[in-house]
């Protein structure tokens, strides 16, 4: 069993490596689960279909034919799904923010 | 089950609970949990373990882990927390505390965020009691623990640790995801006493003056 002096110097480690991760923008270090890289931190226009929606979460069915999730700052409905959607996109901690949403009826 | 004659236990007698079973298991960082024995019990998959990095709307993630009753039943209430945890660590029975280790993936503790949202903020309670917000790093493990008394330890029962996630920004979006790979929980219990005598034994065959020193070596577990 780790000793309460072990725990507690490896807790004050972690803290202190995570203090210096994240001096760095997050946009910078930023990750989807999936592990591909955030891209940098621009807008970028996305337009496709609401195929999935949880909490503050859309799944989204892009025009070139792939599929990605975002969050927004909306409280969004279940019937959304196979709504269309435009917004803005950017990289925002571990997921992209979708701003400026519109969506147009199935 | 073994046939317990520790007598000079303050709890009367003391058994080994059934260990749960390893089968099944799956490690997702690079800390691998400790070994199953008494007094430590791991559970290294089912729900709320090796999620993926999962966002506020995928959780809580809720982690059960069933401690067996290894002290005598009449020592455990009916909620599974012991009636009288002082008296148990007061005779050696238990360690005061226990430690409940668990990785944690992709904790942004300290993120900056610009001011746009806030860093993350995962809560973690244990039996119903907050215990702390997670700090880690982002997009890596971090072998991460509490220590809670040992009167918030349930016995014979399932206990559960909860990770509510990203509790900064509710209403505002879902900015963090993070997940555990495996829940182990950990403390000190002392080992049952078995004298097993030959077939020549009387009802005074543990005596001092049968068996000079036997129970004097138990003396230590024995209420004061």
């Amino acid at each position: 069993m780790m000793s309460k002096s072990t725990l507690r110097l490896a807790a004050a480690t972690a803290a202190l490596i995570g203090a210096i991760g994240n001096m760095f923008p997050v946009s910078a270090i930023s990750q989807e689960p999936g592990g591909v890289p955030a891209e940098p931190e621009t807008a970028v226009p996305v337009e496709g279909i609401v195929t999935e929606v949880i909490g503050q979460r859309l799944k989204l069915q892009l025009m070139d034919g792939s599929a990605a999730w975002f969050t927004t700052t909306l409280a969004l409905t279940p019937d959304l799904v196979g709504q269309g959607i435009s917004a803005t996109s950017l990289p925002a901690g571990d997921t992209k923010l979708l701003t400026d949403v519109q969506f147009s009826p199935k | 089950m073994l046939k317990c004659i520790a007598k000079g236990l303050p709890l009367g007698c003391v058994f080994l609970g059934a260990l749960s079973s390893a089968v099944g298991a799956q490690t997702s960082s690079q800390f691998e949990p400790p070994v199953e024995t008494l007094g430590t019990y791991v559970l290294n998959s089912g729900p709320g373990l090796d999620t993926g990095c999962t966002f506020r709307s995928g959780g809580p993630l809720i982690v059960q882990i069933p401690v067996p009753a290894i002290v005598n039943p009449m020592e455990i209430g009916a909620d599974g927390f012991l009636i009288n945890p002082q008296k148990l660590i007061d005779n050696k029975v238990v360690s005061s505390e226990a430690i409940i280790g668990f990785p944690v993936f992709d904790i942004d503790s300290g993120a900056n965020t610009g001011g746009q949202f806030a860093p993350e903020i995962d809560n973690v309670s244990f039996n119903g009691t907050f215990k702390k917000v997670l700090m880690g790093i982002n997009n890596q493990w971090t072998d991460d623990a509490i220590i809670v008394p040992i009167g918030e330890i349930k016995f014979g029962a399932d206990n559960e640790l909860r990770v509510d996630i990203d509790q900064g920004n509710i209403g505002a979006g879902e900015f963090w995801c993070m997940a555990i790979d495996w829940v182990a929980i950990e403390f000190k219990v002392a080992a049952p006493f078995v004298l097993a005598h030959g077939i020549d034994a009387q009802a005074n065959t543990w005596d001092e003056s049968s068996a000079p020193g036997v129970l004097s070596a138990l003396r230590p577990v024995r209420p004061g």
